[in-house]
């Protein structure tokens, strides 16, 4: 019984008690110390340790590299290693002949064949004798699977932030923060829209990047992230190289080192663009859509077979403003304006009774604009299929707009009409008075031309008045042929109402009729000056005045002393529909007429 | 017209009309009916000046005044006092009718014949149809 090798562990044990004998080593106790030293290298070795002796490659090895033998330990111990890991041997044979040739040799991520997928990284020295014969490998090395398969998992994982970087358009940025200089992925200077990436990038780039409203609270929690080693989270608007505007999501971490000296700050940048677009423009969206409902006025509700209201129509309450409890039962005819409320409950009743379906308009109460508001509704029964009613079902729409616009447009009709028919009166009395005190057809006609003539001026603008300018120049016009020097027209704009307008263009034909026939615009000496302007009475109404001045002219006075129809109109129409107040004279040198009335 | 031999002798009649050449044609045929004409005015501020007098047989209001204003609160003054209107209008229908009263008054559509208007006014003071 041996006493070496000393030691407690189980190969101490194991090689104190092994045949030693039987195997071409011979006994232990006939080693070499140097052998023997070794071996009690091998068994202090908490790495997996062994030794490979001899030509026959005899393997002595310690309890860690038993642990890893699994089953093939003990029988390993004392027998040649092509014996016990025969599929590997052949690998690993050449190694070892370099090693007794006295290399040095390192065995890398060996794979070794015990059923674990072990992988083993070992290193080969030569062990010599007393005369420096090779005659032993020492071994030492570990079971490198799990750092294998870390690395693996390592590699792949950093492929696969590769991807989603290059993917889904976001960068890693790395920030010393002691010289603000950074680190970034190929990936982050294209969010900035550098197509390139650039030379060198500071904070002071990055800052630069980020559009100058958002600068400030940007830079803001950079400073607070950094004091208090907490996290730097943002959304904020950039500005490209290319003038164009962006969206960034960025976060960073500070990272301290082992020691708490150096610091980074480590993150990712995203562009959110699409993304915070698609949010505003959603947002606009539904106000836009909630803005149209709420204004359409448009909701529904639902009644119980009988008639009264049980279940709840948020959009009946956000438009009345009734609460729940309010409008269950027959509480929503209190919504109603008060005119309206017996006769639709009668409605509404009969229609239950009668189980047929209804239509109503009403004055609703509108809470936001705390104002009457026109509802028209339309209520349908929900029958069972044995013909029953189920419940009723009811939709509200608003149609106060419609209501107006139909209101305004029968008037319109209305004035249109009445219109029509004053002018058909109008019509018969120039006839009437032309006929009747001896006056031409032609002077009829040019009559019915200015009347004409001012109501194309009303249709024109579409908005039933008349300027001023426009009927002078319009009525002058039709008689004076050439723009000749001796019209001067001028004042400023000032509305005629269609009332205005019609007696106001009879007057102005007067004038020139008898300015062509007599007076300025007859020869070619005369001049005449048409003029106005706004004045304000003692009460601070407005006023047009007017002015019709003929120069030039040499006055036949009996043509025109005689008061015909003519002045009738100037003066008369003029004074009664208008209550203007009309002077007209006839000087050395011509006519003169000035108009005063009333204008809004 | 001289054919209704002075149908309208003695009377003094209110003509409310906005449009000049239609009034002075109406207050020519009521003369010529031997008529006395209150007015013609254009609106009824003017025309309720005129009424406080005594002695009106019958008025002619034309409905629409010019700016929007109808003749309806005049033809209410008219009722209290007992005096008889009809409406002349451009409208085919009364649809601003204030009062009920309002709309079973005679009317006569625009434009209107001397004689149709003779007789209408002659019907209004005799408070019946009278031969043609």
């Amino acid at each position: 019984m041996s006493v070496w090798p000393y030691g407690s562990g189980e190969m101490a044990s194991r090689i104190r008690d092994h045949r030693w004998a039987a195997t071409p080593l011979g006994p232990s106790e006939t080693w070499s110390e140097r052998l023997k030293l070794m071996v009690e290298q091998v068994l202090a070795n908490t790495l997996v340790s062994s030794l490979v002796v001899g030509p026959e490659r005899i393997l002595i090895y310690n309890d860690a590299a038993a642990r890893l033998y699994g089953d093939r330990h003990p029988g390993a111990l004392g027998s040649p290693v092509p014996t016990t890991f025969p599929d590997t041997w052949p690998v690993v044979a050449s190694l070892y002949e370099r090693v007794f040739a006295g290399e040095s040799v390192h065995v890398p991520a060996q794979p070794l064949d015990l059923g674990g997928g072990e992988v083993f990284d070992a290193y080969l020295t030569p062990v010599r004798d007393a005369v420096g014969a090779v005659n032993a490998a020492h071994m030492v090395g570990f079971e490198i699977s799990d750092r294998l398969r870390a690395e693996a998992a390592l590699r792949a994982s950093e492929e696969r932030l590769e991807r989603a970087l290059e993917g889904g358009e976001v960068g890693a940025w790395e920030l010393d923060l002691v010289t603000l200089e950074a680190w970034r992925s190929p990936q982050h200077d294209r969010i900035f829209g550098h197509e390139t990436p650039l030379p060198r990038w500071t904070y002071e780039v990055f800052l630069s990047h980020v559009a100058p409203e958002d600068r400030g609270w940007v830079d803001a929690r950079f400073q607070d992230a950094i004091a208090a080693d907490g996290v730097w989270s943002f959304e904020c608007r950039i500005q490209r190289v290319d003038g164009k505007r962006g969206w960034i999501g960025a976060q960073g971490r500070i990272d301290t080192d082992a020691g708490g000296h150096v610091r980074r700050m480590k993150g990712t940048v995203r562009d959110i663009t699409q993304r915070k677009l698609g949010e505003i423009a959603l947002r606009e969206s539904e106000e836009r859509f909630r803005g149209l409902i709420e204004g359409l006025g448009q909701f529904s509700w639902e009644a119980h077979a009988d008639g009264t209201i049980v279940s709840d129509s948020p959009g009946w309450r956000a438009f009345t403003g009734q609460s729940l409890a309010e409008w269950q039962g027959y509480g929503w005819t209190q919504a109603l304006h008060p005119d309206d409320r017996a006769d639709t409950e009668g409605k509404w009743r009969a229609a239950v009774a009668a189980g047929c379906a209804v239509d109503a308009e009403y004055r609703l109460w509108h809470a936001p604009s705390a104002s009457w508001r026109w509802s028209n509704v339309r209520v349908v029964p929900i029958t069972r299929p044995d013909g029953t009613i189920r419940k009723w079902s009811g939709v509200n729409i608003d149609v106060t707009d419609r209501r107006t616009l139909q209101a305004r447009l029968e008037i319109l009709v209305n004035e249109l009409q009445h219109r029509a028919r004053n002018l058909l009166g109008v019509v018969a009395a120039i006839a009437n008075r032309t006929v009747k005190r001896g006056g031409s057809v032609e002077s009829f006609e040019d009559r019915l031309q200015a009347l004409s003539r001012a109501q194309a001026l009303l249709s024109q603008g579409g908005r039933d008045t008349v300027e001023v300018g426009a009927l002078v120049r319009a009525e002058l016009a039709a008689h004076v042929h050439e723009v000749s020097d001796c019209v001067d027209v001028k004042g400023p704009e000032v509305q005629l109402t269609a009332r205005q307008v019609q007696n106001f263009a009879l007057a102005l034909h007067e004038l020139t009729t008898n300015a062509v026939k007599y007076g300025a615009l007859k020869g070619d000496t005369g001049h005449l000056t048409v003029t106005w302007e706004v004045v304000f009475d003692r009460r601070e109404r407005r006023r047009l005045a007017l002015t019709w001045v003929e120069s030039g002219v040499a006055v036949e006075p009996e043509k025109v002393t005689r008061r015909g129809f003519g002045t009738e109109l100037i003066q008369g129409a003029l004074a009664y529909a208008l209550q203007a107040s009309v002077d007209y004279t006839l000087g050395a040198d011509g006519a003169r007429c000035r108009i005063e009335m009333p204008v809004s | 017209m001289s054919d209704h031999v002075k149908s309208l002798a003695g009377h003094r009649i209110l003509v409310v009309e906005d449009e000049y050449l239609i009034a002075m044609d109406v207050k020519d045929w009521l003369m010529a009916a031997g008529a006395t004409v209150v007015g013609p005015v254009p609106s009824v501020d003017q025309a309720l000046d005129l009424i406080a007098n005594d002695g009106l047989a019958a008025a002619i209001l034309d409905v629409n005044l010019g700016n929007g204003d109808t003749v309806f609160p005049l033809a209410a003054e008219l009722g209290v006092l007992g005096v008889p209107y009809l409406f002349a209008t451009g409208d085919v229908r009364l649809a601003d009718a204030d009062a009920d009263g309002d709309r079973d008054r005679p009317r006569l559509t625009k434009p209107y014949l001397e004689a149709e208007l003779v007789r209408a006014v002659a019907e209004l003071i005799s408070g019946s149809p009278s031969e043609p």
